[in-house]
């Protein structure tokens, strides 16, 4: 059988294929894993027959399997971490939430955990108070949310390191970003949340925002959605507004202060990739951030601005609507994707 | 599913019943998708389904120590994401908070079509998609849905509809291509495929 003239609908329609796809044969999964290694100029075909499938049979797509397979993996590191230390929220302030969850699991582990706190407690009351430092890192290509101890939530983008340390009630909450997240601190009058993103402090009361490090020649940027944050730089203090977004070049320049579209800053939260007018370097910063593949433009031309919103996709859809609009191809060669003109 | 398959969960299970994490983490990611699309038919919205699997497995992990003997892994496993996903729409119901912009009741009864559509994620695509199924005749329709829903072959489904197996594959064949023409303006439109 030659199935090097077989198109997207050739490979939906062939059963083989199908047993292939649904994972139910390991002759079939064997024999098209080696033909489509073989056929690397098939691929296009083969993912089109794929999206036609995750259709036809319901399925979830392979990106958001990961990111299920992801939170159950997360869930089952908290369910260890409780049982070994004996000790949930105030020893593993990495709490990640499980939406809808009515009840707490947790509760037979009450007792035990009320002396433990006590016991941590009284320690703390002897010593001075030193911040141990803990770190989660979110990997490329994933999202992931964290509990803080008081309350807050962090949603964090892929490739990023969230620091934090414990917390008890009335101290004041330090955090130290790199990379993007969006935060939801909860109102707890009369003490600070202080987040440290590189150069830039952002002092808080009650309030959600985004935060954007510096990464990938893409400035500080940092969006606030409600309530009202003041920022310290190098150049001096800044409150921002509702609604208002502040980039930071670095080394001291002043604040640029503009608005902002809801989606295109913080639209990650949901899966959104918006981008408005955007150049190929912003294009870029997203697709390394987001799944750790460097674009290399090879075409010798600037494309023109970029305008685009997908949701939850593939990077290869990205691109290929990318390259349609800038008469553009590309081809994949491992982490890397190379940009040429038409042929 | 053939048998070798159910003895295997069979097993998994028993090792959850012990505590195994490896156990607990395969017999996951081989029900995965059966129970999402399984689910899909009892729930029109995509994120519940998730969620209410999610929910699932957490409580499973959590009683593995109580989980009675069972008989079909599957079986079990089917019946009670069922039983979830009913107490979620009469929650729902009872609390009128299931708002969606389509304003679409969830619905006990689906057909095929309207699963097929409720994968999209806004109101506009749906509207698409829903525009490009209603090229497709009666006939094509359930004999893609016998194929890809049903899980049957091209021999069961001519044998069943007295047709020869290659007429029943040319009606799949013409609904992915009209399919892939969707598919193909999705791209264009720069919306993204769920």
């Amino acid at each position: 059988m030659d199935y090097s003239l077989y198109r997207a609908e050739d490979f939906a329609a062939d059963e083989s294929f199908n047993r292939y796809y649904l994972r139910s044969h390991d002759k079939d999964i064997q024999f098209w894993e080696e033909w489509i290694r073989l056929h690397p100029e098939k691929m296009d075909e083969v993912i089109i027959a794929e999206q036609l499938l995750d259709r036809l049979f319901l399925r979830l797509p392979a990106e958001e399997l990961e990111a299920e397979q992801n939170r159950m993996l997360q869930f089952m590191a908290q369910r260890r971490q409780a049982v070994i230390a004996e000790l949930p929220a105030a020893e593993t302030p990495a709490m990640v939430k499980h939406p809808r969850k009515r009840r707490s699991v947790l509760a037979w582990l009450a007792v035990p955990v009320a002396a433990a706190i006590a016991a941590v407690t009284v320690y703390y009351v002897l010593q001075p108070k030193p911040l141990e430092w803990q770190s989660y890192t979110n990997p490329a290509g994933k999202r992931s949310t964290v509990l803080l101890d008081d309350g807050s939530k962090v949603i964090l983008n892929a490739g990023t390191t969230l620091q934090y340390h414990r917390w008890e009630k009335g101290d004041s909450m330090r955090i130290r970003l790199n990379g993007e997240a969006f935060f939801e601190v909860s109102p707890q009058a009369g003490r600070a949340f202080v987040v440290t993103a590189g150069e830039v402090q952002i002092a808080v009361l009650g309030t959600s925002f985004n935060v954007q490090t510096p990464a990938n020649g893409q400035p500080h940027a940092i969006a606030l959605v409600d309530g009202r944050i003041r920022l310290h730089t190098p150049a001096g203090d800044t409150i921002l507004l509702p609604q208002q977004q502040a980039r930071y070049v670095g080394k001291g320049t002043p604040l640029q202060i503009q608005s902002f579209d809801t989606e295109v800053a913080t639209g990650w939260k949901e899966g959104i990739i918006k981008w408005k007018n955007a150049s190929l370097e912003e294009v870029a910063a997203t697709l390394l951030k987001t799944w750790n593949i460097t674009l290399v433009n090879k075409s010798g031309k600037q494309p023109a601005g970029y305008t685009g919103r997908f949701v939850n996709t593939r990077y290869e859809t990205i691109l290929k609507s990318y390259c349609y609009i800038n008469r553009l191809q590309y081809t994949v060669k491992g982490n890397t994707i190379i940009l040429e003109n038409q042929r | 599913m053939n048998y070798s398959n159910q003895a295997m969960e069979g097993k998994l299970w028993q090792e959850l019943q012990n505590g195994n994490e490896e156990a607990f983490m395969k017999l996951y990611n081989q029900s995965y998708q059966v129970l999402y699309s399984f689910g899909s038919r009892v729930h029109a919205n995509s994120q519940v389904v998730k969620d209410t699997i999610h929910e699932m497995f957490c409580e499973l992990w959590d009683q593995h120590a109580r989980l009675p003997q069972v008989e079909n892994v599957r079986a079990y496993l089917f019946t009670y994401l069922k039983r979830k996903l009913l107490r979620e729409i009469t929650i729902e119901v009872k609390h009128h908070s299931f708002v969606r912009e389509d304003s679409s009741r969830p619905q006990m009864e689906l057909s095929y079509e309207d699963m097929l559509v409720n994968l999209e994620t806004d109101e506009e695509t749906r509207n698409r998609l829903r525009h490009y199924l209603q090229k497709l005749t009666p006939a094509q329709l359930q004999i893609i849905q016998m194929k890809y829903y049903e899980g049957l072959s091209y021999e069961q489904i001519a044998h069943q509809l007295q047709l020869q197996p290659r007429t029943v594959y040319n009606r799949v064949y013409e609904s992915l291509q009209l399919l892939r023409k969707y598919l193909n303006l999705l791209l264009l439109l720069g919306i993204t495929l769920p």
